[in-house]
């Protein structure tokens, strides 16, 4: 046991009890139904049994890891999402058998709020959509980190903020006063005083702190107007601030409201002019208050709403200043946290050849895209014909030529080719695709370039053809990563259900062998009509995998995500892309092929509008190394 | 486990159905099978007036959701117009013009011949034909091409019904299907979603075959409402209970604005597959959602109303209705009000009075706008009620009224009976703190009333509840001779309430006990009714009518799914046996397509600065000159122009005739 590992043994213990406790009812028993067996043949066929899968999911669920047997029937250690990086080391000698990991896993995939505790930090999984793991912003926050008002009194809002590096706009009939009290908002009766502080805040993505100390108004009777508050709103202050989620507190009631909707959502005593009062706001929803570093409670609020929330200082007073309700400090803190469903810039992609739209590529489906060195390449498949194309701008994309980069050949692509799915090793790039033989079942092909642009030759085969139980494969995902090549694919059984599968290989000449006994295929398979799954992404971020893929439910496409630190034991994350409202993706999404950016991740997916299916693009914050480290 | 989700969808829907007759045509009071009353729920598998027939067999169910038959054609096209694209837009509109045959067989035009063959061509309805309420799609498809495609096979040559919420279809494709029923060259009949097989059924050759999809509208396991659907061919049922589309994913623009629905389509490829007569009905029997504007848009002003006391709010209204002996309808209205803005309320307290106002009307004529006789100060509170400047720290407010009309045979007032909210006080900084008062008689808006020194009901009374807001009566008989059931708002803590709660009050207006404490039951509960009240529920607004086979129970109440966001959803019950009202409240459940009204609704939001305005009560009461017309206040407040924000009192109405 190493010194680290020593070092989280107790704690481990402890974390046990509480997991004993949290995982009843969690499958751990069995080590699946010992039909699985690992694909040992070159060529990569899938030799292994089908899944006694329970159907495609409705969205995310409390996880149950039955088949325990996947955490020691795979090599593990070579599977985790980051080689670098070994939950076990973090969960000590209580979790080195495969039951251990899959009973910690389970406990806490639960929930976000468990996932996001710190005890569970050893799942670099437990980063996404938990508040957890975020990247403090240093660097030209948004907000300012501390105004004590009280120090700037005499001062004006403006200047107080200048001098602590922020801004500040003020807002009412009268201009807020910086007094020994603090700031006092000066509104009034008919309309509301106060400040705009600092720039807008993405709360969808941005975990944000504000603590606040009030001074509590002096003389107030039980009908004064005296009050001041902290709060987002998502529109510039006019008589009445709408407080979408901040504290507010009311002199005459003697106490702090948490405003949620504009509406009280709690309220709490007031306490004295010392109390110090914190609201957390996590990109998942959750607005915790903490008086005197206690919690209070936390309460739901909706941060898709407040993508730019500006933050206001506010309130009313009829009395004199020197007896008024203001707010002595402010103290602020926010940070990049990976909330999956924060898309920003969700526009089309055009395709130009020659700059000239050429508007049946951009109606192209399944695309794939990659960091090819310095540039970012597309790959998509029109009328069965595969075409590359090379980003302009994150929304435009431009073709050297109208001849596709792969068409079909050979027998087995009777039906053509489609599916395109780029990776890059460093130095070559291949190309995956779908191809569909005579009868329409898929197996998977592979072509690669090592030149720019890219020239591909294919492979002398179908790297996975269906055997057994299946009937074809489609949809590749492949990731490289460290010497380790992972394939997800879509799996369709001759019962006509589908799955996702997972593969992986050190060695692409030496065929794919199946990640087995894992939950992957439990979480994707569909059985019947009125329901699909498909189009697999793989990607490696923050030292976890995240899976996206499209889910269709009557007619309507969804993407949705799910990661995992190993491949084997998935947190569902359900829907994370779904219909914009408007415009080309109004109705829907599907086709997703993320990349992982530093501190970010991008998007291409096809956007639904009961017309069509249109490319388009979208991005989102998140910090990619900030998953907890013992070394 | 949520209580809803333990409950079968079937049941569930037939529950509900079994209580909406709103927009219903007459009926016949006396029960027409001659069962021993009538049968309760439509649709949970069992006789429950024991005439032998169940459900929708029983003639008692006819005009029920869950079972009804009638029909109102929205759309009905026989395909003889010289010029079709007034009603149809041709798809593909990007792939050039074309023009489909129409054949006459058998002496019925038929539309066929789709041609250039190259792609799928359709006629998209202009119009959105609402069917969220439920509804028809019946047509007649018919193939004359015996040879080259199989009746087990696809074909490149169809022609069909579509369901679809798109316009148009891209040049090539087919339009997206919500639900298609499909006829190939050669017989066979494929009924697909998103171009999915979900069914097929097999046809003769150059032989009608009626198609009918049956929509319905129910609610799914996480209580989302969802449009099913029943698809015969042929006379053959070959899909049922399928699921074609979640309510909110359909179209709401257009002719489906207050009704949601979608395009209807006749869609082919090639030629010798056609598409006969098409027709769309909405089912006619029940529909909440549907309101009947009326003139004379109110305001504090226009009811003669003080300003010194209510110009910065009016709202909440309550509302009653009766026959008097010099006009035919005579009206009571009681509001309340505020010198300063509900705004203000998270800063500090602001005080509440109710006011009175009275008109009297010719038999359906609209309101007036200047001529109520009014209270003009508060009838009930203090003028002015509320007091910034801590000049009036005495002052209690009174709020939420609601007026309940006791009437004769002759539907002339007997008494009015008032119910509001009664701020408690015994600790100056714990203001908001409510009970609830019941006063009789009221008299008319002059008429000064004296309260006693306590309220009727008391958080006291209620441990679970730290205020009672909202209240309002309904009798538990005809006459109300054993009294009443107070229904309220139970205010559990500082944020949004999440429950209704009732408890039994005597004809002495005074609390009935039982074990101990009030005889008390919960009503509705927020987190049992689904999506549209996660965030809290408010202000019920119930209306009881007795018949000779029972009681039937409506309460309209508001409801938010995020804070902040009301909206006026319905609840509904009912017994066979109305003499248990003394004792117990039916379980009410709510209708499947809630909330009924909301602030995107272009009713609430018709005439708002920037189409916002916000829902902040409504009151409901039976027309005095004619029961079966609902008229409802619909309370609302919106922004002025340059800043401010004023209310309006919007009158509706609805018909309900007796079952």
């Amino acid at each position: 046991m190493s010194g680290n590992q020593k070092n989280q043994h107790w704690r481990w213990l402890a974390f046990a009890a509480v997991l004993a406790l949290v995982s009843t009812g969690c499958g751990s028993e069995g080590g699946g139904d010992g039909q699985f067996q690992a694909d040992s043949g070159a060529g990569g066929s899938d030799g292994s049994e089908d899944l006694a899968g329970e159907g495609g999911a409705d969205g995310p669920r409390a996880p149950s890891f039955d088949g325990v047997s996947g955490v020691e029937n795979n090599p593990i250690e070579q599977l985790f999402a980051d080689p670098e990086r070994n939950p076990r080391d973090f969960l000590g000698a209580d979790a080195e058998g495969a039951q251990g990991y899959s009973d910690a896993a389970a406990a806490c995939y639960t929930s976000p709020n468990v996932c996001g505790a710190a005890d569970c930090g050893a799942f670099a999984s437990c980063c996404v959509n938990t508040g957890a793991c975020c990247e403090p912003i240093v660097d030209n926050p948004p907000l300012p980190a501390l105004l004590d008002f009280q120090q700037c009194a005499g001062q004006t809002v403006a200047g107080c903020a200048q001098a602590a590096g922020s801004s500040a706009t003020t807002f009412g009939q009268l201009e807020p006063v910086l007094n020994t009290r603090g700031f006092v908002p000066n509104g009034t009766a008919t309309a509301e005083g106060g400040a705009v502080i600092g720039d807008p805040v993405n709360l969808s993505s941005e975990r944000v702190q504000i603590d606040v100390r009030f001074s509590l108004p002096i003389g107030c009777n039980g009908t004064c107007l005296e009050s001041a508050g902290v709060a987002f709103t998502a529109k510039e202050p006019d008589e009445f601030v709408d407080a979408e989620v901040g504290l507010l507190l009311s002199g005459s009631r003697e106490v702090v409201s948490l405003m949620i909707g504009n509406a009280v959502a709690d309220s709490f005593d007031a306490g004295t002019d010392s109390t110090q009062w914190r609201l957390i706001l996590s990109p998942e929803g959750s607005a915790q208050v903490l008086r005197n570093g206690i919690s209070q409670g936390t309460h739901s609020f909706d941060p898709a709403a407040l993508k730019r929330a500006l933050l206001v200082a506010f309130g009313r007073n009829l009395g004199a200043e020197s007896s008024s309700a203001a707010i002595a400090v402010i103290e602020s803190g926010s940070s990049l946290c990976d909330n999956p469903q924060a898309w920003t810039d969700r526009q089309p992609i055009s395709i130009t050849l020659d700059g000239n739209d050429v508007p049946s590529h951009a109606l192209g489906v399944g695309p794939s895209i990659v960091q090819d060195g310095a540039r970012k390449r597309m790959a998509y498949e029109v009328d069965g014909e595969i075409f590359i194309s090379e980003e302009e701008s994150p929304s435009a994309f431009f073709l050297g030529d109208l001849s596709p980069a792969l068409v079909p050949t050979e027998p087995y692509e009777a039906l053509g080719v489609g599916d395109p799915e780029l990776v890059s090793d460093g130095s070559v790039l291949f190309l995956f695709y779908t191809a569909r033989n005579q009868n329409g079942a898929g197996s998977i092909g592979v072509a690669s370039s090592a030149q720019d642009p890219p020239l591909f030759m294919k492979a002398q085969g179908p790297v996975l053809v269906p055997t057994g139980d299946v009937i074809s494969y489609d949809a590749p995902s492949v990731l490289y990563r460290d010497g380790l090549w992972v394939l997800v694919a879509r799996t369709t059984l001759s019962s006509a259900a589908t799955e996702l599968r997972a593969f992986y290989t050190s060695d692409l000449d030496m065929g794919w062998e199946r990640v087995i006994d894992g939950g992957l295929e439990q979480l994707t398979r569909v059985e019947g009509p009125t329901s699909e799954i498909t189009d697999p992404s793989l990607i490696v971020h923050n030292s976890a995998y995240h899976l996206y893929y499209a889910r269709r439910t009557g007619t309507r496409w969804a993407v949705e995500l799910a990661v995992s630190d190993e491949l084997l034991l998935w947190r569902a994350m359900g829907e994370v892309l779904g219909g914009s409202g408007e415009g080309f993706d109004s109705l829907g999404a599907r086709s997703p092929d993320a990349i992982s950016q530093p501190d970010r991740i991008e998007l291409i997916y096809s956007g639904q509008d009961g017309v069509s299916f249109r490319l388009g693009t979208a991005s989102r914050p998140a910090p990619s190394d900030t998953a907890p480290s013992i070394f | 486990m949520n209580r809803w989700i333990a409950i079968p969808v079937v049941l569930l829907f037939g529950l509900i159905g079994g209580c909406s007759w709103l927009n219903a045509p007459a009926r016949n009071l006396e029960p027409p099978d001659g069962g021993v009353g009538i049968e309760l729920f439509c649709d949970d598998g069992l006789d429950d007036d024991q005439d032998m027939a169940f459900d929708c067999d029983d003639v008692d169910c006819a005009e029920e959701p869950a079972c009804c038959e009638r029909r109102t054609t929205t759309l009905s096209e026989d395909w003889t117009a010289a010029d079709l694209s007034a009603d149809w837009t041709f798809a593909p509109t990007a792939g050039g013009p074309w023009t489909p045959f129409r054949p006459s067989l058998d002496g019925t035009t038929y539309l066929g011949g789709f041609l250039p063959d190259d792609s799928p061509r359709a006629l998209v309805s202009a119009d959105c034909v609402s069917l969220a309420l439920g509804g028809w799609v019946n047509t007649t498809l018919r193939t004359t091409d015996s040879t080259g495609c199989g009746p087990s096979a696809a074909c490149d040559r169809y022609a069909g019904v579509v369901l679809t919420v798109a316009t148009d279809s891209a040049p090539g494709s087919k339009l997206q299907d919500e639900l298609a029923v499909t006829l190939h060259a050669g017989g066979l009949v494929l009924v697909t979603q998103a171009d999915v097989e979900v069914a097929r059924a097999t046809a003769g050759i150059d032989e009608n075959v009626d198609v009918e999809i049956e929509l319905r509208p129910t609610l799914d396991d996480f209580n989302l409402p969802i449009m099913k659907a029943h698809v015969t061919v042929a006379g053959e049922r070959v899909l049922e209970d399928f699921s074609v589309a979640a309510i909110g994913d359909l179209v709401t623009a257009g002719d489906c604005a207050e009704i949601p629905g979608l395009q209807v389509a006749a869609q082919g490829r090639g030629q010798d597959v056609y598409v006969g007569p098409l027709e769309t009905a909405k089912q006619d029997c029940a529909n909440p959602s549907q309101f009947d504007e009326r003139s004379a848009i109110l305001s504090g002003s226009s009811l003669q109303l003080a300003p010194s006391w209510m110009d910065a709010y009016v709202g909440s209204p309550g509302l009653a209705s009766s026959r008097n002996s010099v006009s035919d309808v005579q009206w009571d209205l009681i509001v309340e009000g505020s010198n300063n803005p509900p705004e203000l309320e998270p800063t500090t307290h602001i005080g509440y009075a109710l006011g009175q106002a009275r008109v009297a009307t010719d038999e359906g004529d609209d309101w007036p706008l200047g001529t109520w006789e009014s209270s003009g100060s508060p009838k009930v509170g203090d003028d002015p009620p509320s007091c910034l400047d801590g000049s009036c720290p005495d002052n209690r407010s009174v709020r939420e009224p609601h007026l309940l009309a006791e009437l004769n045979e002759e539907r002339e007032l007997r008494d009015l009976v008032l119910s509001f909210a009664r701020e408690l006080v015994t600790d100056p900084s714990e203001r908001d703190v409510f009970g609830i008062q019941i006063v009789r008689p009221v008299g008319g808006p002059t008429t000064s009333v004296t309260l006693p020194s306590t309220p009727t009901l008391s958080p006291d009374d209620i441990p679970e509840c730290v205020s009672l807001r909202d209240p309002a009566l309904i009798p538990v008989d005809p006459d109300a001779q054993q009294g009443y059931w107070v229904l309220f708002t139970c205010v559990e803590s500082a944020g949004a309430a999440t429950e209704i709660h009732a408890v039994r009050i005597s004809r002495a207006l005074e609390v009935v006990q039982e074990g101990g404490g009030p005889m008390r039951r919960v009503v509705l509960v927020a987190g049992e009714l689904g999506p549209f009240a996660a965030a809290g529920i408010r202000s019920p607004e119930p209306l009881i009518s007795f018949e000779e086979d029972g009681m039937r129970l409506r309460i309209w109440f508001l409801a938010q799914s995020t804070p902040g966001d009301w909206a006026v959803a319905l609840a509904e019950a009912r017994t066979h046996d109305a003499a248990l009202l003394e004792f117990e409240l039916p379980e009410s459940l709510p209708f499947p397509v809630n909330p009924i009204l909301s602030n995107t609704s272009s009713l609430v939001r018709s005439g708002c600065l920037d189409e916002e305005c916000n829902i902040t009560g409504i009151a409901v009461t039976p027309r005095g000159d004619d029961p079966s017309r609902l008229r409802f206040l619909l309370a609302r407040r919106l922004n002025l122009p340059g800043g401010g924000r004023t209310d309006q009192l919007i009158p509706l109405e609805q018909t309900w005739r007796k079952p």
